[in-house]
């Protein structure tokens, strides 16, 4: 038995398997990376189909965009009930009551309403973030969900009137618009004599500073239990404006107490509202490039950095600024 | 034919050492501080930190800032300053907000609530501060 036997010794075999292991350890992170790419992906599709609805709703409506709100506030339906027929959610649209009424007729969390408001928009969701569990079920209610997306309410807050020295110059989307308080309830006689109009259409063409250097909507983050941020179905988690940076560590405004991430980073808010710093939420996200999807009015869609200049950041959310705005540079 | 074995490590430890060290440093500045009104720490409030100045092309200045707890307020380091001047807006509600009694999002009356800061340190603000690469970025503000 002269012969010697070829084999691989025991060091030869633990450095091949160390240099597997490592080549492994580099890999899985990319592959945890890929994916959330497709997820940012398909998120920013989500955003290129809105923006396409939007298109498709102004062509069905004279040329406006729908109102951010309804005509009396919160809660008679906002743009997302008023593109459902855009996104293939005609049903829903079909069984809606009272969209851009006042306390005439019931309101969106009113059971009639339910079956739509309990349903989850899958255009709408972006599956970087976590689905909130729906809110507000009773024993006869189904609950409410919330989703991923916002319009853009403007370079201050949703009351969109001038804010610490930033004027309003104009916005795709109307909310609380002159509004110094929320106003309400409003009832079907003081809704008669309402002093102010929320919610108004605008037009495409009152866009001057130019549809494509202009926000339509851009990503928001789910609260968490009852903490409403991506509640877009209520008016008053409805969009966002560029008053807060993207993924800003300012806080979010949310009122009456439905602010349950006081600690979340990523999602900072407060529950107080005042003069200075009225209802107001920012455009969010969990991507891990660190920025969030925008889609533009006139319907591109693009991934904007958290570290954008403000200025500019500010100049994209107004309509009517007459800023020379380029995102790019 | 056989290998050294402490070449196979060798060979090992390389391919770990590879992996290390790829950080770069944040140019943003974490920004801290203490707020008091009329002397007690200020139990809860916002405060902004808007930018005066342009930044550079590759880090432009942008708008941060954070929830005031217990008089403290932190802005992180990941979501940071970038060094330049900016101008400082503090704003407190008196905490007085209606409850919702029904549960589901309705206003019930005005939420608005009065501002405990007054407009020097917020609409009509001056108060100014530079935020340096240099630190450390503590910032206190004795609101009157």
């Amino acid at each position: 038995m002269g012969t010697k036997r070829r084999a691989f010794t025991l060091v030869e075999l633990l450095v091949v398997i160390a240099i597997i292991g490592v080549l492994v350890a580099l890999l899985l992170p990319a592959v945890q990376a890929a994916r959330e790419a497709a997820r940012r992906m398909q998120c920013q599709n989500n955003l290129k189909q809105l923006g396409l609805a939007m298109h498709n709703y102004t062509s069905s409506f004279k040329e406006s965009l729908p109102g951010g709100v309804g005509r009396y506030g919160c809660c008679w339906g906002t743009w997302q009930m008023s593109i459902l027929p855009f996104i293939e959610a005609q049903n829903l649209a079909d069984i809606y009551v009272n969209l851009g009424g006042a306390d005439w007729g019931p309101r969106y969390g009113t059971a009639i309403n339910r079956p739509v408001v309990s349903s989850r928009l899958p255009t709408l969701s972006c599956p970087s973030d976590i689905k909130n569990a729906p809110i507000g079920a009773t024993a006869t209610l189904l609950p409410v969900t919330s989703h991923n997306y916002g319009v853009n309410y403007g370079n201050t807050s949703f009351f969109q009137t001038p804010l610490n020295g930033i004027p309003f110059l104009g916005a795709p989307f109307r909310a609380y618009t002159q509004s110094t308080s929320d106003d309400g309830p409003i009832g079907a006689a003081a809704a008669l004599t309402f002093p102010r109009v929320y919610g108004q259409h605008v037009t495409l063409a009152e866009i001057v500073d130019g549809t494509s250097n202009t926000l339509m909507a851009a990503e928001v983050l789910q609260g968490r239990g009852t903490d409403l941020r991506g509640f877009s179905w209520w008016g008053g988690a409805s969009g966002f404006v560029t008053y807060l940076a993207p993924n800003s560590s300012a806080p979010d405004v949310i009122t009456g107490g439905y602010c349950t991430s006081l600690t979340s980073p990523r999602m900072p808010c407060v529950t107080a509202t005042t003069a200075t710093r009225p209802r107001m939420m920012g455009a969010r996200s969990v991507h891990a490039a660190g920025g969030v999807n925008v889609a533009f009015c006139d319907g591109h869609v693009r991934f904007l950095m958290n570290g954008i200049d403000y200025k500019v950041w500010n100049y994209l959310g107004t309509s009517q600024g007459s800023e020379a705005v380029n995102p790019d540079e | 034919m056989r290998q050294h074995p402490l070449a196979a490590w060798c060979c090992v430890a390389v391919c770990l050492a590879s992996l290390i060290g790829c950080g770069k440093a944040n140019p943003r500045k974490e920004v801290t501080g203490m707020i008091t009104l009329k002397g007690e720490p200020l139990d809860q409030g916002v405060i902004e930190f808007h930018p005066l100045g342009e930044g550079t092309k590759e880090l432009p200045a942008t708008m941060e800032g954070a929830v005031i707890a217990k008089g403290e307020y932190k802005v992180p380091v990941e979501q940071g300053l970038v060094p330049g001047k900016y101008k400082v807006i503090i704003t407190s509600g008196d905490g007085i907000n209606p409850s919702n009694p029904d549960g589901m999002p309705e206003p019930s009356g005005n939420f608005v609530s009065k501002d405990r800061i007054p407009p020097a340190f917020n609409s009509e603000s001056k108060v100014e501060v530079e935020v340096t690469s240099s630190g450390p970025n503590r910032f206190n503000f004795d609101v009157p």
